[in-house]
């Protein structure tokens, strides 16, 4: 299932697939990290946008690769390879930043590629045992198999408030 | 403080066009033969002219009051409502809305005199008498004055009294104002316990006065209550002889006699009125003077709110057309960039004509000190004047919202620590009563607030033995007066030690700082020991833009703030030294500055200089009396930005007031100087720093 | 505690005139543009005085005093009503419906303070 599209076409997907959830389904914006398929709710998705580099930020995490320009609005980009301390690879033509939309924050992520958007039953996931990934467990929401892969779905909530990306107000939400 | 009526006037000119255009909607349909609530027509005329009347719009009030009398007539049912009348009263219309231009000083004012005749007409003689006002009754009464003697009132409230919302504690009160009072309480009115009512009050009052006051100081003392009690008043001599029935008796006819003068009153307000017509112009004149022009709406603030996110998009994409026409070269194009700069012109203009709409003048930040400073003083035992100064100075209505508590605490501080006690004062020879002056003028593009006291000022002795026991400051460093006086402003300086009913348990100073450098203020302190104080608060004018000098460093290019820089200038070999390995100097015309290289404040490698310090430019910029000089690659010009918020987003980052979008779309950081000096100070640039002149040959021997 | 002052009079210039007064004397100030806006505000927040104009739209101020003068926490509350020299009667109506006082407009901002501080104990 490892498929790469190119920033136009997840921008399509992304439009095209947003409606179709159905009330026992969720759905699920997946991307690539390496060899790793991780999935996020893709009601947290905005939008898409090519990766056109970032203005670093004095004194912050390496992850934090900087602040873009989003039509206007100051967003701040996580590097996920780097906050999951992946080793670090040259950006292709696929390499996105997903933005996404967490407790009226607007954020930024870059991943590998963006794959596919996929529907499960709430069922259909599994709690991530404590296994070998390249990320800290609290991070996983839960694992769903797909045919002879695994899609890790991230906590992404979680995973925002470890990176300063969410106030410690918030964190008692 | 007196209030300024004039300030007013805006207002009340947009309401009377709102009434005149809803008085002859009124007529309109009334002509039209529609049922019409004549009560709406009555209160349009009526709202106008109790607005004309208190703001001293006197043509209109006198024109309006005629025709409002016979709107009130017609809504009485008193005259039926014809079609000559119906003309008269839009011809009315015209007048007053004449009568409006002229006092806004957009027209001139015309004759109505015939339109008011023809007004007058429609009523009744007789009439005339009903619209007398209750002029004073000073002018015989006064002349009863009594020099010797005592006033004896006894005061029977009635049971219902308490329900019209008087109490007779406050009428007592008034009257002790008048004089020496000897009040005894009545009972013989009380009833028996299971008649009471709770919510009666059945007490009487008997008072003997001591006052060369008029009876008519005392009525007015009673001028409310007149129905709602048995009150007779009766002047004694000394020694009081006189029944309680005579009293009455006098209290009655002074009433009565009170009522006569009324009426015969009314001839000579005819009189007034008519002499006020004539001195028309002169009025006008006056009128026209006080306000402004133009009229003026009310908006939504998030509507504002939009109109300036929005002009701030313009600007940035302005900014990016610009840029991108700058490679124009062809004459065939030569158009295109003429357009271009108008547009950039026209938005320039736009956007500081929106910025303009949030301004507000600083009075109303100022409003609360009288009072204020009143209670403090008061409740110190101080006697304190407040003087201010620049009310009508302008900024935006975000930072004078924000900035009114650090004010507050500022100047309430200034009262209880700045200003002696009044014997203190007087043992020292200085008047009694102290001085806080607010003054609010522009300083480049800054506000500057100052507070001045001339009280006892900041002993530097005191306050740096203080800060060290507090861990505050260091023992044995060189510290100048200035950086003694801030430390005022460090969190835990002030202690339980001084807590004052006022000034509360020693938070305060330290929140105020912090509140005001959120702002992208600063504070500077003058002070003379025994002379007073002075606080000068600057602020920017605005919070959504700053004007600033780009410049590169490495890759990055970032913003600072134009009223930080000092001066830019290219190190020479002369100027340089280097302390130690990481430290290197700037001796400036003998003022030794720390050079900083943001890659190391900010440890970011894209910002890593590319040039040599011979080959690159120090820009000598000041945060709070410091100056540091940062060495950046390339001055790439001043400009205008939108500040944008890296915190909506992200966290507040040190170092960083926020973040604009450049021409190419690229977002560039604006420094925040006070935070790069914070950062500079915790990485102890300063700790090597030659402060005084006689250091120079040790520096020197340190070059490298 | 600063006293809590409820201004209504529909007239904008007025009101802004007597918020603007009263807030400089360090009073709070509520403010409503008739009748009804009053009685609800009231009814929200307990006002210590109230300062009502008598010509107003939807419900006029002495029907405002009225309707004031049932509700439990308004019993005792001075309300002074703001009155012209032209209509002697509202006056005395104004003084049925359980108005504390008045003010005769036109006022400045002196006579206003002068006669809130007949009524209003600081």
């Amino acid at each position: 299932m490892k498929q790469e599209l190119t920033t136009v076409e997840a921008q399509q997907l992304l439009a095209n697939e947003t409606t179709q959830a159905t009330d026992s389904e969720n759905q699920y914006l997946t991307f690539q990290l390496g060899e790793e398929i991780y999935g996020i709710e893709i009601l947290k998705v905005q939008e898409i946008k090519g990766w056109e580099g970032a203005t670093p930020l004095p004194n912050s995490p390496k992850y934090i690769r900087g602040i873009m320009n989003l039509r206007g609005a100051i967003v701040p980009i996580l590097d996920l390879r780097r906050r999951f301390n992946m080793e670090e690879v040259a950006f292709t033509p696929y390499t996105v930043v997903v933005v996404v939309q967490v407790r009226g924050r607007t954020i930024g992520m870059i991943v590998d590629s963006v794959s596919d958007v996929v529907n499960f039953k709430a069922d259909a996931v599994r709690n991530a045992p404590d296994f070998g990934t390249s990320i800290d467990t609290a991070f996983i929401q839960g694992l769903i198999p797909l045919e002879d892969e695994m899609i890790i779905l991230l906590n992404i909530d979680e995973m925002l408030k470890h990176s300063e990306l969410l106030q410690i107000d918030e964190l008692t939400e | 403080m007196p209030v300024d009526m004039s300030q007013f006037n805006e207002t009340f000119l947009e309401e009377a066009v709102e009434n005149i255009s809803d008085l002859e909607a009124g007529l309109l349909e009334l002509e039209a033969g529609d049922q019409t609530d004549l009560n709406a027509i009555f209160r349009a005329a009526h709202s106008l002219k109790g607005g004309a009347s208190t703001f001293g719009f006197s043509d209109i009030a006198d024109f309006t009051h005629v025709l409002e009398t016979l709107l009130d007539k017609a809504r009485d049912g008193d005259i039926t409502i014809t079609s000559p009348i119906v003309d008269v009263l839009l011809q009315s219309v015209d007048v007053l809305n004449n009568l409006v231009e002229a006092a806004r000083g957009d027209a001139e004012a015309k004759d109505y005199q015939p339109c008011l005749k023809k007004l007058e007409s429609f009523l009744t003689e007789g009439d005339e008498q009903q619209e007398t006002p209750h002029t004073s009754q000073t002018a015989e009464a006064e002349t009863q004055a009594h020099g010797q003697g005592h006033w004896h009132i006894t005061f029977y409230p009635k049971p219902h009294f308490p329900l019209t919302g008087n109490d007779p504690i406050m009428l007592l009160k008034e009257l002790k104002l008048l004089g020496e009072c000897t009040i005894k309480p009545l009972t013989d009115k009380l009833p028996k316990f299971d008649e009471l009512t709770p919510e009666y009050l059945y007490l009487g009052f008997d008072v003997i006065l001591a006052s060369d006051c008029s009876q008519d100081d005392i009525d007015d003392v009673f001028m409310f209550v007149e129905d709602d009690a048995h009150i007779t008043i009766k002047h004694e001599e000394d020694a009081p002889t006189e029944t309680a029935e005579e009293r009455v008796a006098e209290a009655t006819s002074a009433q009565a006699s009170t009522a006569k003068e009324e009426v015969l009153e009314a001839e000579p307000f005819e009189d007034r009125r008519q002499g006020d017509r004539r001195s028309t112009d002169r009025r006008q004149q006056n009128t026209t003077a006080q306000t402004q022009s133009g009229g003026s709406l009310r908006v939504a603030t998030e509507k504002v709110d939009m109109l300036i996110d929005m002009v701030g998009e313009l600007v940035t994409t302005n900014a990016m057309v610009l840029q991108a026409s700058g490679s124009l070269q062809e004459e065939s194009t030569q158009k295109l960039t003429n357009a271009i700069n108008d547009m950039n012109r026209h938005t320039r203009t736009l956007q500081e004509a929106i910025m303009a709409i949030r301004m507000l003048p600083i009075s109303f930040a100022f409003n609360r000190f009288p009072r204020m400073i009143r209670d403090t003083a008061q409740k110190l035992g101080k006697k304190v004047d407040l003087i201010t100064a620049g009310d009508q100075t302008e900024l935006d209505k975000t930072v004078i919202e924000r900035i009114s508590d650090p004010l507050t605490h500022i100047v309430r501080n200034a009262v209880d620590h700045g200003i002696e006690s009044p014997e203190d004062r007087r043992a020292i020879g200085k008047p009694e009563t102290a001085t806080v002056k607010l003054n609010a003028f522009y300083k480049g593009g800054t506000v500057v607030i100052e507070v001045s006291d001339d009280g006892r000022g900041l002993d530097p002795e005191k306050l740096l033995k203080k800060a060290i026991e507090k861990g505050v400051a260091q023992p044995h460093e060189n510290y100048s007066n200035q950086d003694i006086y801030h430390f005022i402003f460090e969190p835990g300086f002030s202690t339980a030690q001084e807590v004052t009913d006022v000034s509360g348990r020693g938070v305060g100073m330290d929140i105020v700082m912090k509140n005001i450098k959120a702002l992208g203020g600063s504070v500077a302190i003058e002070t003379e020991l025994g002379k007073g104080s002075t606080f000068s608060i600057s602020l920017p004018l605005t919070l959504a833009i700053v004007d600033g000098m780009a410049v590169r460093v490495g890759a990055q290019t970032y913003i600072i703030p134009l009223l930080s820089i000092i001066e830019s200038l290219y190190p020479t070999d002369e100027m340089l030294y280097s302390v130690n390995k990481e430290v290197q100097v700037l001796n400036i015309r003998g003022t030794y500055i720390p050079l900083l290289q943001l890659e190391k404040v900010f440890h970011n490698d894209k910002s890593k200089s590319t040039k040599s310090i011979k080959d690159g430019i120090a820009v000598i910029v000041e945060s709070e009396d410091k100056q540091i000089a940062l060495f950046v690659d390339e001055l790439l010009g001043e400009r205008q930005v939108v500040i944008k918020s890296v915190e909506k987003n992200y966290k507040a980052i040190e170092g960083i007031s926020g973040a604009t979008i450049l021409g190419d779309g690229t977002v560039s950081l604006i420094l925040d100087l006070p935070g790069i000096v914070q950062i500079a100070n915790r990485e102890g640039l300063y700790n090597y720093m030659p402060t005084h002149k006689k250091q120079t040959h040790d520096a020197t021997s340190l070059k490298g | 505690m600063a006293k809590k002052i409820l201004a209504v009079d529909d007239s904008a210039s007025i009101r802004q005139m007597v918020t603007f007064t009263l807030q400089q004397a360090g009073y709070e100030v509520l403010s409503a543009e008739d009748g009804q806006k009053g009685l609800s505000v009231a009814q929200s927040s307990q006002a210590d005085l109230v300062i009502t104009d008598l010509n107003m739209p939807n419900m006029d101020g002495i029907e405002l005093i009225r309707q004031l003068r049932t509700l439990g926490n308004y019993k005792f509350t001075p309300i002074l009503m703001l009155t012209t020299e032209t209509d002697p009667t509202k006056k005395m109506q104004g003084k049925e419906a359980g108005a504390t006082g008045w003010i005769v407009k036109p006022f400045n901002p002196e006579q206003l303070l002068k006669v809130i501080a007949k009524v209003l104990p600081n």
